[in-house]
């Protein structure tokens, strides 16, 4: 797995699903307010077709925002971060140039508005500390065109105070969208380490009590064959050639036993409870290297809550699935296919937060789905 | 890492990150408020706007005081007086026609904007949402009793309206919390289910190697054994076994025994009774090096280096060929490193799939599980050498150079 970026989509990957519907609707609300302005406005501008590529540029940020936290492409890159604001950015200039926010009273603050929301908008995504450089830096721009503009455009406005009027808001919300990342950054971490005590002081009862119930399992297979010949010997205080063929005989099968229990992997063991049948000869998992062990335990949970959904999609043909681990330059990479139909946008949609995480455990994911079968392929390091 | 958080705490952690950073962006408004003032105050020397800072003030204080105790009494405290504030700072730039003209009607907007977002959201929406509504209407009559009273034209709150259905939508999405409680429900499941399964793993990788150390060699020394009786030492062994196996909790982790001194941590440790118990089987066994390494190795590591050696000395015994094996001990702070040398026969590890169990269970698994590693080197016809790594603690007895031969530990 790739290193995962301090970020309330990377420590908490279901919520960059979950977020879609409050991240639309706020950034509906800049096309609206800018449309509206625009359509009032458009006939006094001086240049009414710079006037409209400034409007086409904030639009471009918005569709550039909805696409890029759009689940199916999770993670944000810093990348997206800084396009987005390089637009912003150049929506403001086009603007300036195009003396649609000449306004006696200067209060078409907009862009800077829709610059400082474009940040929050942003906030689940990509680190607090980002967020507050990029905020502080976009806001000392903004001030600089303000002042710029305030030069250039007659106004009656005093030019430090079109300076606050334009920076202000962006440095605003972009502060408020770092406070907003770092507050839900450390719940996780609260989260976390109250999981990680809890953990510890139920660990030791609930090793005791496993290995109880192994040391059982295994004595229960040794009372069966092994204590009895063992016995026998200590009994008899000599050893015969039945003796012998026998001790050969349960060795071999234990090893054998052994050998296959040592061999399924954490995925397999979990199938185990869904396959009817259970894993037999014909396991689903394909790991000729032996190596699934190498998958960290949160890319494990969720293949295994991934697995847990297919299985209770009424259309899922358990038989048909297959996954395989392979090789490739240094990295694992796997391979999950299944028939399934789904038939519906319910059925699914109920997979979609399930993708959606593993997406963000494992950038680069690839995902097909046709109506009867499902296809995922990533890849990760060694842990 | 993790998954998340659990269902139930998301609404209340996503609220109360809203409102830090409702709280924050409250706090910058008034800072700019004031800063904006401030430079037409230096700008324009005749006006008198300084005053516009005293309500600028009390109404930063009463912020500060909700933020850090959000209590009702705080919240309508701050909503009564600060209504009243942003009359006075609008009042104060009205009743002066020149500030007006320059300074950006955003500005008088400002403080509106920060009593809206200072109540910020609460998991259950109903209260908080209509505190910023009504710092909404109540910052707008303020500013509009005060353009009205001073003959100043009014324009529409185009942006503290805007600002409300943000504020509005924020709170109903953290009040709804999360759309995904079965999905988010599933994956801690998961999580734990997964965590459950790699603890019984450990323990099952443990027990593997220790039925393998035991019964399965106890079987092979068994079938190898001379028809006939039973030798004394066999007996032993076995009995020895079997009491383990059947006896009470053989998987849980042993009591910590005295720390002495160093001869006596080595004679007590597992590595030392590997040896010992090789050398009772008939293997002539050299240990050389820094024996009193093993003392600054944690219990569950010393066991596993313990029983990793027997499980390399036993195929010593069984497969090399030679009676003949040397054991070294090298520590530094960080690790301990054993090597186990024999010229025998050799192997070619490939050849060995067929009963690979010795080696990856009691040796490499079960070295790997307590943190250490395994790297081996055999050439048929050559003998063979393993090395075991496994991590240290922090020093605690005087490190002594030893040299042991047929079991007596000769100090320089």
């Amino acid at each position: 797995m790739s290193v995962r970026e301090l970020t309330q989509q990377q420590l908490d990957p279901a919520a960059g699903y979950e977020l879609r519907r409050p991240i639309l609707l706020m950034l509906a609300i800049l096309p609206v307010l800018l449309v509206t302005l625009a359509v009032v406005r458009f006939l006094n501008s001086s240049s009414p077709v710079t006037a409209l590529v400034a409007i086409a540029l904030v639009a471009t940020a918005c569709v550039v925002l909805v696409v890029v936290t759009s689940p199916s492409r999770a993670p944000v890159s810093r990348l997206s971060h800084m396009l987005v604001l390089a637009l912003a950015l150049a929506a403001l200039l086009v603007d300036v140039a195009a003396g649609w926010s000449t306004d006696p009273n200067g209060r078409n603050n907009l862009i800077p508005i829709a610059i400082g929301v474009f940040t929050l908008v942003l906030a689940p995504f990509r680190p607090p500390r980002e967020l507050a450089v990029g905020g502080i830096l976009t806001a000392i721009l903004v001030g600089a065109v303000a002042q710029l503009h305030a030069h250039v455009t007659p106004s009656t406005v005093l030019p430090g105070v079109h300076v606050v009027t334009w920076a202000g808001p962006v440095l605003a919300l972009s502060l408020a969208a770092a406070v907003f990342g770092f507050s839900m950054l450390r719940e996780l971490d609260r989260w976390r380490r109250k999981a990680a005590t809890l953990r510890l002081h139920t660990s030791p009862v609930l090793r005791q009590e496993m290995s109880r119930a192994v040391q059982r399992d295994r004595v229960s297979v040794l009372d069966r064959e092994v204590v009895p010949l063992f016995s026998r010997v200590l009994e008899r205080g000599e050893v015969t050639e039945e003796d012998q063929r026998q001790a050969r005989a349960i060795a071999e099968s234990i090893r054998t036993i052994m050998v296959a229990d040592v061999d399924r992997s954490w995925l397999e063991s979990g199938l185990a409870r869904h396959l009817p049948g259970g894993v037999g000869d014909q396991s689903p998992v394909v790991d000729p290297n032996h190596i699934a062990p190498t998958m960290g335990l949160d890319g494990r949970a969720a293949m295994r809550a991934l697995l847990l959904e297919l299985f209770r999609s009424p259309g899922f043909e358990p038989a048909s699935l297959r996954i395989v681990f392979s090789e490739e330059r240094g990295q694992v990479r796997v391979a999950l296919d299944a028939r399934v139909h789904l038939a519906d946008r319910a059925s699914r949609a109920s997979l979609d937060p399930y993708l959606a995480v593993l997406r963000v455990l494992f950038p680069g994911m690839t995902l097909k789905i046709i109506p009867s079968s499902i296809r995922l392929e990533f890849m990760y390091g060694r842990s | 890492m993790s998954l998340g958080l659990p269902q139930h705490l998301v609404p209340a952690a996503v609220a109360r990150s809203i409102t830090n950073a409702f709280s924050v962006a409250a706090l910058v408004h008034l800072a700019a408020t004031a800063i904006a003032t401030l430079f037409l105050q230096a700008a324009s020397p005749e006006l008198a706007l300084w005053p516009a800072l005293l309500p600028l003030t009390v109404l930063a204080v009463l912020m500060i005081r909700l933020m850090r105790t959000r209590i009702t009494r705080n919240l309508v405290a701050l909503l009564a007086v600060g209504v009243v504030c942003t009359y006075l700072i609008a009042a104060t730039f009205h009743s002066q026609p020149s500030a007006v003209e320059r300074l950006d009607g955003y500005i008088i907007a400002m403080p509106t904007l920060a009593l809206m977002l200072a109540p910020g959201v609460a998991a259950r929406i109903g209260r908080t949402t209509a505190a910023s509504v009504a710092a909404f209407f109540g910052g707008c009559l303020a500013v509009g009793l005060s353009a009205v009273q001073h003959g100043v034209v009014l324009v529409p709150a185009v942006v503290p309206f805007g600002a409300l259905a943000l504020i509005t939508m924020l709170g109903v999405a953290a009040g709804r919390g999360s759309s995904l409680a079965s999905a988010r429900r599933n994956l801690q499941r998961a999580q734990r289910d997964e965590q459950l399964a790699s603890m019984r793993s450990g323990i099952e990788l443990k027990a593997a190697a220790l039925m393998h150390d035991t019964v399965l060699n106890d079987l092979a020394s068994l079938a190898a054994a001379p028809v006939g009786p039973l030798d004394s030492a066999h007996r032993a062994q076995v009995e020895r076994d079997l009491a383990l196996l059947l006896g009470e909790e053989w998987l849980s982790e042993e009591p910590e025994g005295d720390q002495q001194d160093a001869r006596a941590e080595w004679q007590r440790s597992r590595l030392a009774s590997a040896i010992e118990a090789a050398r009772s089987s008939g293997l002539h066994v050299d240990s050389t090096g820094d024996l009193t390494a093993v003392s600054r190795l944690s219990r569950e590591s010393a066991k596993a280096l313990g029983l990793a050696v027997r499980q390399c000395l036993a195929n010593v015994l069984e497969h090399s060929g030679t009676n003949h094996a040397e054991v070294a001990v090298y520590g530094t702070d960080a690790e301990v490193t054993v090597m186990v040398v024999d010229a025998g026969r050799g192997f070619s590890e490939s050849e060995t799939a067929g009963d690979r169990m010795g080696l990856r269970h009691s040796v490499r698994s079960r070295v790997e599980e307590a943190g250490g590693s395994v790297r081996l080197w055999s050439t048929p016809g050559k003998g063979t050498s393993v090395m075991i790594r496994v991590p240290a603690e922090a020093p605690t007895l005087p490190r002594v150079n030893r040299n042991v031969q047929g079991g007596q530990v000769v100090t320089p």
